[in-house]
């Protein structure tokens, strides 16, 4: 889409859909990220056990926030087929390190990039898999 | 033809031809790499009029199926079907200890459209391995409990932990 002189001066947030198993105290430090607005699954009117493709292929316009790095990944759920997919592969992270690496992501400049992809986020890194499996390595 | 039959028997697979699509289209019920040149070969099919249906459940299996199929040279075209969720990769024998346990531990499930079938809350998108994080970083079962309340309750944490105990030794048992 091209940028306007309104999306220019107004820049749009990242809708972020949490996953119903990252802690919810999370939520409210991304939130005071400034440039996201995140909610959790069940705020989107998704149930509590939603499957994984629901959650992906949501009608809300919203990027996956997830820790499911099992059984969610590029090769499941390619780019270009939903509203993108953040998976955050730090073990075992604190909401303090859930807030830490979106931050660090959000404030790198690739933040532009998470539309219809899939991003696998560390603390430091992110892998970013966009269309023809093109895959773009990146430091925060 | 008998060597791609024993080939795919010996993985439990059902090949079987179908009148859709001619000259002939194959249907297979699992997810297998199968050396092309022999799938050709077997088939006696013209590789640019066939399809090939294939039954996604090794996603990485299928990812190196279609990546063959579709070459220049194979031309085949691949559809792929989500039968049955997207399970995660493990081994067999994985499945199968963690299913059985569950029928110990009926406030686990393994159904496959949460975390690919990774063992879970029923009716709840938290594993059990997320129980296990959350304690660790927690500390405590009320902590934990705190995290997901009102949804999640101190029996079903500890189900959780159970389960995680009861697959760890029978994973090591003979």
């Amino acid at each position: 889409m091209p940028k306007t002189f309104l999306s220019r001066l107004f820049p749009h947030s990242l809708k972020l859909m949490v996953d119903y198993n990252l802690n919810p105290a999370a939520i409210q430090g991304l939130n005071r990220i400034g440039s996201i607005k995140a909610k959790r699954t069940t705020e989107y009117g998704f149930s509590q056990g939603a499957d994984d493709k629901d959650l992906v292929y949501n009608k809300k316009r919203c990027v996956l926030l997830t820790g499911d790095f099992r059984s969610i990944d590029e090769v499941r759920y390619p780019p270009c087929q939903h509203e993108g997919i953040i998976i955050l592969r730090e073990q075992r992270a604190s909401p303090e390190k859930i807030v830490a690496c979106v931050k660090a992501f959000a404030q790198s400049g690739y933040r532009k990039e998470t539309s219809h992809n899939v991003i696998h986020l560390w603390e430091k890194t992110a892998i970013i898999h966009k269309h023809n499996d093109v895959k773009q390595e990146v430091t925060l | 033809m008998w060597e791609l039959e024993q080939h795919l028997s010996q993985r439990k697979i059902s090949l079987a031809k179908t009148s859709i699509g001619k000259p002939a289209s194959a249907y297979i019920s699992e997810g297998v790499y199968v050396n092309p040149e022999l799938f050709a070969e077997s088939h006696g099919f013209n590789p640019y009029e066939t399809k090939i249906y294939h039954f996604e459940v090794n996603p990485k299996a299928t990812a190196e199926f279609t990546a063959w199929a579709n070459t220049a040279w194979m031309n085949v075209r691949v559809m792929l079907f989500s039968s049955h969720g997207t399970r995660s990769d493990a081994n067999e024998d994985s499945w199968t200890l963690a299913e059985k346990l569950c029928e110990q531990h009926p406030a686990i499930s393994t159904y496959e459209g949460v975390f690919g079938g990774i063992p879970h809350l029923a009716g709840l998108r938290i594993s059990v391995p997320d129980i296990l994080e959350q304690l660790y970083l927690t500390g405590s079962i009320a902590a934990v409990q705190n995290i997901y309340a009102p949804d999640v309750s101190e029996d079903q944490i500890k189900e959780a932990i159970a389960y995680a105990q009861d697959f760890l030794e029978s994973a090591f048992s003979s």
